[in-house]
């Protein structure tokens, strides 16, 4: 018992609300052993960030907390404000989620790791800064004495994560609250701050509390699972045992909807938790989950006790026992017009460059209108694209992977003509686009559509919804005036909405009703060709399996073609039938979903599958593939092939000074990298069951 | 992502020297539209006032009795005479008039004329957005009153000329203040969704940009409002605005200087009405702020 650093029960958090009170946490309850780590999982709205919030004590005022949070058997709940801070830190350290937000961009690293050891410890300046450069050593960034002396805006986001695990752990905490600590980073940054944390773990003997959405990164580093919904408790036990053999409904249902790498091929269609969360002001008396559960009775309508089962799990339904699987949806089989017919877009070294004030450039001075001095700051050029040549076929799926920084969603918006692009051609059906002027556009401007990322952002919030979609279907189609509010409901059918949905405002949807809204948009002038710029992104994940059935569907019957832009594998994977993976502005490989999926792929291809974290236990990656940093280059390095500066199969100058070839190991399958096919044919294969296939 | 579960705790740290919480949030709820109210009906009445001046007003505002020059206030002169024996409260009322309809006809002149051109200047970006924002720098190096001199000074002074001079004298902030906001909203998904089906430009920013735009321009507008009767009312009183026998408030102040010592209600009346106006202008403004904001509307659901 002694071990248990830190103990949840029965944790009650209500706030006002004008609507009544709203019920954020009921009855949480959990341990936490020193070197043990707990995940918290859930989507949003599930009260996880409340957890930490309440452990920390940094609570607003108008949230009624009642239960019980013991920190080696201190009661931390109803401790006096003053006694609570000087714990915050020194014994509790946390992380947040955006790293790019939680530093103070006007001091020194420096100053900011050490400053809790100044106020904790009464340390002076100099030998804070001392811990501080030993701390950050400890968390794996290179050179710490030369660290402490710059400003955050010089360090990339997964250095700026280092920094605050840093901040976080340099007062020696026994615990370590993380809330979503990787969700702003990329993959293969993900995994490496994953492994340093583990490793912190291990060499500090640490118990840390794990917050996050992705069931993958829980698999990856989790001992224990609590799962949340609607601020109650569903399911806890061991990570192996929640993940593979899954008790609660509602943790069958999440991992159900996740598109699986190992379902690549798209033999089946992902299973989605279908309606909407419940209403925490009214939670209902029963099961909070029991309107949206397929095993619904009459007996999940009282309330529901988290009673232990077999294996030393806590689940919260009485009937777990004796449940099937989640209901898996039907196959589909691919329909024979899904080959592809023909080339539908095509670009030829397709370039974009900005322009951008360079980071400590200064100030240099140039003449205005080749007279007058004038003071400038110094620029520098971005190749965000830089010469893509893809095509996308009639009705065929082209995913577009790769990470932040990589140019994806500027090369989406290029061949839209929403920006110009620098030089290059793209021609849509034969018809030369890249050079028009933007009033001779009306046909790529009906032809070709986008969906975008955030729903927030991509609706007018001072406009109904009907509105937009009419707005194209008068611009672009020739339905008759008087017929046009009935078509526009018939698209919001289409999407899966409600017709009476064209009278609402955007602020009375769902993140994920939003997005359907944005795809009725799209489809709404009758394209031939979507951009889908990273359109399920932002939403949970059982929201997201239903809008890419949404999206699977509409292509199959409306015939599209989409250019599919995403940083996720697993939703690239599960959609598309080509892939093209971007780094840095260039196709480092592009190919059918199999072939990409499968050796011989790019060192980066390789990179990029061993770090997606896979939520099923026992499917793993062998042996995981160490980038080196995590920055693409800087445009002096940009000779050669653009991944050297991090390739861990650098054959060195080579490399740094000569583009690579394009090999072409099978038709359609090419590959830009100077290593020789048979070198790339012997990378290690996805480690990963593929027996569902035949199924 | 934002979680629903993070939104109340922001504000975050306990604050010192907390009210019972009962209270505090008695008063976020009451604050914003109590402003918006008084406001209000404080204008409402000024307007009333001064549109229904010439029939309640005791006195005509330019009828002269030199037998009751500078006689100081009474039950007959509410607010006494000024030295032609013109009743001070007849011509505060109808000077309300001339100050009011300078203010939000000045207001409007600088709307007109400063949000399109705002519009413009954040949506195209690039030369447009140079020229644009240079000519109006150029506006902004001059002090306010310097400006509306020089447009004033050449031509004889006329009330229209002044509310157009005190117009353009706002335009520069308007354009500023509008440009920014079209900065951020240009980024915005759904002004790319609009120029992805092939909207024109001047329908983007007439119906996807403007009505986003509104709210804080028009805050920002009605606190222009008292800088505009007060700019006026500077003109008036160095003689380029309204000119006697006419009445206007910053006119009266003027023609009441000589008089201060021996007459200070002539100069107090339409100082009052002015300071009286710039404050329900003002509360207005503020209520319409905190009313029309989302951070404080989201206390209210």
């Amino acid at each position: 018992m002694s071990d248990i650093l830190l103990e949840i029960e029965n944790l009650d958090l209500a706030y006002d609300t004008p609507r009544g009170t709203l019920k954020a946490l009921d009855g949480v309850g959990m341990s936490i052993r020193a070197g043990e780590t707990v995940a918290v999982v859930g989507e949003s709205g599930s009260g996880k960030s409340t957890v930490a919030l309440s452990v920390m004590g940094l609570l607003g005022s108008e949230a009624t907390l009642s239960g019980s949070i013991r920190y080696q058997g201190r009661e931390l709940v109803g401790m006096p404000a003053e006694a609570r801070r000087l714990l915050r830190g020194r014994a509790i350290g946390m992380v947040f989620q955006d790293p790019f937000t939680s530093l103070n961009p006007s001091l020194t690293i420096g100053e900011q790791v050490s400053e809790p050891l100044v106020f904790h410890h009464g340390m002076d300046k100099r030998a804070a800064l001392e811990r501080s450069i030993a701390a950050l050593g400890e968390v794996g960034l290179p050179d710490p004495a030369a660290l402490v002396t710059v400003y955050p805006h010089q360090l990339s986001g997964g250095m700026q994560q280092r920094v605050l695990i840093a901040t976080a752990i340099v007062c020696d905490p026994k615990v370590l609250i993380l809330d979503e600590p990787t969700t702003a980073l990329d993959v293969t940054v993900e995994a490496q701050i994953l492994d340093l944390l583990d490793r912190l773990r291990r060499d500090r003997g640490l118990g840390m509390m794990f917050i996050t959405h992705n069931l993958g990164v829980v698999n990856r580093i989790a001992d224990t699972v609590c799962v949340l919904y609607a601020g109650r408790l569903i399911e806890r036990g061991a990570k192996n045992a929640v993940l593979g053999a899954p008790a609660h409904p509602y943790t069958k249902g999440l991992l159900a909807s996740l598109p699986k790498l190992s379902d690549a091929g798209r033999t089946r269609r992902i299973a989605p938790i279908p309606g909407r969360f419940p209403d925490l002001t009214e939670p209902p008396e029963g099961c909070v989950f029991a309107d949206r559960c397929p095993f619904v009775e009459a007996r999940c309508r009282e309330p529901q006790a988290l009673a232990a089962i077999d294996d030393g799990r806590l689940v919260r339904c009485w009937k777990s026992d004796d449940l099937p699987g989640w209901p898996e949806a039907a196959a589909v089989a691919r329909r024979p017009g899904r080959s592809r017919s023909g080339t539908l877009l095509r670009t030829d070294r397709l370039t974009k460059v900005f322009r951008r004030g360079k980071i400590g450039g200064g100030i240099e001075w140039k003449r205005k209108f080749g007279v007058f001095p004038w003071p400038e700051t110094r620029t520098e050029a971005v190749n965000a694209v830089d010469g893509i040549s893809l095509e996308v076929g009639r009705g065929e799926v082209v995913g577009l992977v790769g990470e932040s920084g990589s140019g994806k969603s500027t090369f989406g918006r290029t061949v839209l003509r929403l920006t110009n692009p620098t030089s290059g051609g793209i021609t849509l059906d034969g018809d030369e686009i890249a050079d028009k002027p933007e009033q001779e556009l009306g046909s790529l401007r009906k032809r070709a559509q986008i969906v975008f990322q955030n729903p927030d952002s991509s609706l007018n919030s001072r406009r109904r919804v009907g509105d937009a979609i009419a707005r194209a279907v008068s611009l672009h189609t020739n339905v008759p005036a008087h017929r046009r509010r009935e078509h526009c409901e018939d698209l919001l059918d289409r999407v899966g909405l409600p017709r009476g949905y064209y009278d609402r405002y955007p602020h009375q949807l769902s993140g994920g009703e939003k997005q359907r809204v944005g795809i009725a948009r799209a489809i709404a002038t009758e394209p031939e060709f979507i951009v889908c710029d990273e359109p399920v992104s932002a939403l949970d994940v059982s929201v997201q399996a239903t809008v890419l059935n949404l999206l699977d569907d509409l292509r199959d019957e409306l015939g599209l073609s989409y250019l599919f832009i995403s940083h996720d594998l697993s939703v690239v994977a599960y959609i598309a039938d080509r892939i093209a993976v971007m780094y840095s502005g260039r196709i480092c490989e592009v190919g059918p979903t199999e072939a990409v999926l499968q050796p011989p792929y790019h060192p980066y291809t390789e990179a990029l599958l061993s770090a997606v974290p896979l939520p099923t236990p026992g499917e793993e990656f062998g042996e995981r593939v160490k980038l080196r940093g995590d920055r693409p280059p800087s445009a002096s390095e940009r000779t050669g092939c653009p991944f050297h500066t991090r390739c861990p199969r650098s054959l060195g100058a080579l490399c740094e000074t000569t583009p690579p070839p394009v090999i072409e190991p099978a038709p359609g399958h090419r590959i830009a990298c100077h290593l020789d096919i048979g070198e790339l044919n012997s990378l290690p294969p996805l480690q990963i069951p593929r027996t569902r296939k035949a199924s | 992502m934002p979680h629903p579960d993070a939104a109340p705790s922001e504000g975050g740290l306990p604050k010192a020297g907390r009210l019972p919480r009962r209270r505090r949030r008695f008063q976020a709820i009451r604050q914003a539209p109590l402003k918006l109210l008084v406001g209000a009906v404080l204008l409402t009445v000024l307007v009333a006032v001064a549109a229904a001046a010439p029939w309640i007003a005791p006195y005509g505002f330019e009828d002269m009795s030199i037998l009751k020059r500078l006689k100081p206030p009474s039950a007959a002169n509410w607010l006494g005479t000024d030295e032609f024996g013109r009743d001070v409260f007849s011509r505060m009322l109808m000077g309300a008039r001339l100050s009011l309809m300078m203010g939000f006809a000045a207001t409007a002149v600088s709307l007109v004329i400063g949000v399109p051109l705002g519009l413009w200047a954040g949506y195209r970006r690039g030369p447009v957005d140079e020229i644009i924002m240079r000519s109006t720098d150029v506006l902004l190096s001059f002090p306010p009153i310097m400006l509306g001199l020089l447009m004033l000074a050449v031509t004889p002074p006329s009330l229209w000329k002044l509310i157009i001079a005190v117009g353009i004298v706002y335009v520069p902030s308007t354009v500023r203040l509008t440009r920014s906001i079209t900065l951020g909203l240009a980024g915005e998904e759904f002004v790319q969704a609009a120029r992805a089906r092939g909207e024109k430009t001047f329908y983007i920013l007439h119906a996807e940009i403007l009505p986003n735009a509104w709210p804080p321009i028009m805050v920002e507008a009605s606190l222009r409002v008292t800088f505009a009767i007060l700019l006026g009312a500077a003109l008036s009183f160095i003689g380029l605005g309204a000119q006697p026998p006419s009445s206007d408030w910053g006119l009266m102040i003027s023609e009441a200087r000589p008089l201060l010592d021996r007459a200070p209600w002539v100069a107090l009346a339409p100082g009052l009405a002015m300071g009286i106006t710039v404050i329900a202008v003002n509360l207005l403004g503020d209520g319409l702020r905190e009313a029309l904001d989302p951070r404080t509307k989201r206390r209210g659901g």
